[in-house]
Parts: C-alpha cells; sequence; structure tokens
C-alpha cells in the first residue's frame, strides 16, 4: 500500500515526456555563463540539453542538423555573427513548428512584440531563476 | 550629453546589484572625464541607434569575486573563461536594462555583445568624447559605470 502511495505522489520530472523520455533542448547563447545556468536549471528537471550554440550562425546550422530531434530552443538576441531576431527567422522559415524560447537581457516592446510576431512562443528576461524559466519552458511545451 | 540619457543606466545599475547581491549600492558623486582606467576588470557594451556610444563598467577584484561566486554558486578566477563570462553577463544585464527603460522613454537603442578586459590599470582614451563616470561602493568592494553617448546627427 505504502509503496502504491509513493508511486502516486512522485510527481514525474517536468522535463519528461508521457512515454518517459525526455524533451530536447537546444540552447543558443554567445554567453558560457548563460549556458551553464540553463543547463542546470533544465537537467533539475530531466530535461536533455541536446546540444549548444554560441553564436547565431552555428544556431541556425545546428538546429537543421538535429532536426527534428529538437523540441524547444532557447534563442539569445545580442550574439555575434547573426543576432537572436535573424536566427529566429530562419528556423521558422525551416520549420514553422519550431518551438522557440527568447532568453534576453533587453524586455524592449518592439523586440518581444516582432519576436512573437516571428513565431517565439515565449520572451524571457533577464536575470533568469529557476522558477521564471521552468514554468515558461512547460508553457510552451504543454 | 543628454542627462535623460544618464538616468536609465544609473537605475538599472542600481536594480540589477539588488536583485543579485541582495545588498544596496550606495552612489558617489558624478563627474566628467576624458581617460579612464581599468584598475582590474571592466566590461565594455556598444550602444548603437538614435545615438551611438558605449557603457564601460568598471568592477574591483573583490567585488569582481564576490559576484562570480554568488552568480555561479561556486569561485572562479577572475582570468578564468567562467569568471569572465559571468561579469560579461552583469554587464549585458545591466545595460540591456537600461536600453530597455531609454525606449520606454521614446529612445531607440541597441546592444553590442559584450568585451571583457582583464589587466592591473588598463588606461582608455575615449578620442575625445566625454564620458561621464559614476561610482559605487557596495559593501563587498567598489565599482564604477562610465557611459560615453554621442547623438546621431
Amino acid at each position: 500500500m505504502r509503496i502504491i502511495e509513493e508511486h502516486i505522489n512522485k510527481k514525474q520530472p517536468e522535463g519528461l515526456k508521457p512515454d518517459g523520455t525526455p524533451y530536447n533542448v537546444l540552447i543558443i547563447d554567445d554567453s558560457m555563463f548563460i549556458v551553464k545556468q540553463l543547463s542546470q536549471i533544465l537537467a533539475s528537471e530531466s530535461y536533455n540539453v541536446i546540444d549548444t550554440a554560441t553564436d547565431g550562425e552555428e544556431g541556425v546550422r545546428k538546429y537543421k542538423e538535429l532536426y527534428p530531434k529538437v523540441d524547444l530552443v532557447t534563442l539569445d538576441i545580442t550574439m555575434p555573427k547573426k543576432d537572436g531576431l535573424q536566427v529566429l527567422k530562419e528556423i521558422m522559415e525551416f520549420d514553422k513548428d519550431a518551438k522557440i524560447v527568447i532568453i534576453s537581457a533587453i524586455g524592449k516592446q518592439d523586440f518581444v512584440k516582432e519576436a512573437l510576431l516571428l513565431g517565439a512562443k515565449n520572451y524571457i528576461v533577464k536575470p533568469l531563476n529557476r522558477e521564471k524559466v521552468l514554468e515558461r519552458v512547460k508553457k510552451v511545451l504543454i | 550629453m543628454r542627462i535623460d540619457f544618464i538616468d536609465p543606466f544609473l537605475e538599472a545599475t542600481e536594480e540589477i546589484i539588488r536583485e543579485v547581491l541582495n545588498v544596496e549600492p550606495k552612489r558617489g558623486e558624478m563627474e566628467l572625464n576624458e581617460q579612464e582606467t581599468i584598475p582590474d576588470i571592466g566590461v565594455f557594451l556598444g550602444l548603437t541607434g538614435q545615438a551611438s556610444g558605449r557603457m564601460l563598467i568598471n568592477f574591483d577584484k573583490n567585488l569582481a569575486l564576490k559576484i562570480i561566486e554568488v552568480m555561479n554558486g561556486e569561485p572562479h578566477a577572475l582570468e578564468s573563461e567562467m569568471g569572465q563570462a559571468t561579469i560579461g553577463e552583469l554587464g549585458n544585464m545591466i545595460t540591456g536594462r537600461a536600453v530597455t527603460k531609454l525606449y520606454e522613454k521614446g529612445f531607440h537603442f541597441n546592444l553590442t555583445p559584450p568585451s571583457v578586459i582583464v589587466g592591473n590599470n588598463v588606461r582608455v582614451s575615449t578620442l575625445g568624447i566625454e564620458t561621464l563616470s559614476v561610482p559605487y561602493h557596495i559593501s563587498y568592494g567598489n565599482l564604477e559605470i562610465n557611459i560615453s553617448i554621442k547623438e546621431n546627427v
């Protein structure tokens, strides 16, 4: 009986799909600090960081290479080579069902609006905290 | 330099320091300079758009090490890649918040990615563009923000 209760009360980590396999996340961000922080937050709920990219060009290339394995992309705006809005546009042109969450230090309304119009599913303004990231990511994947 | 460009940078610096370190920064006297010195570690961010310029945020060693430790949950050296990435990210957060506040006042700016400089009294010339420097004292050390903005004509 106790074993059954424990089984019922045990919450499935948010990073796991109903079949028990993890959601795959691609992190595109030029800050090593943010990559580490996001990876730790996501791993705490069993999400799998499938890969990371440190500039916009690499981000688009890795999304295409990994397609259709990526369930969610976290995308920075201010990056070398190609900025986040351009990356968003190119990934959405390649895969109109891509789930992309923007993570930026800039919360200007015109940026947020443009990102949402281009197809981003959510927008998180830094500094990051665990609750904020997990709540937005969960919302996008449901 | 327009004074209404400056306030958002000061507000953003104070808000981010409070949010990250949970301490109250004490603002010192502002001054205008044409030359700056990076005593231990500094982060440069470029501003483009309605006006162009850049922000340099200087941290003394003790403060930088404390910020790195708090933000990572563990210490890293100033010279380490993670130490510098952390300071760069804090600069990015401050400037990103300032750019957002400027937008709310009707001024349109964008940011360039941060560059971090580690050194001992590195001298930086602003090549004649005046820089407004504002020192802050924080319980773990000192921080100074330096803002140079030239309106595009």
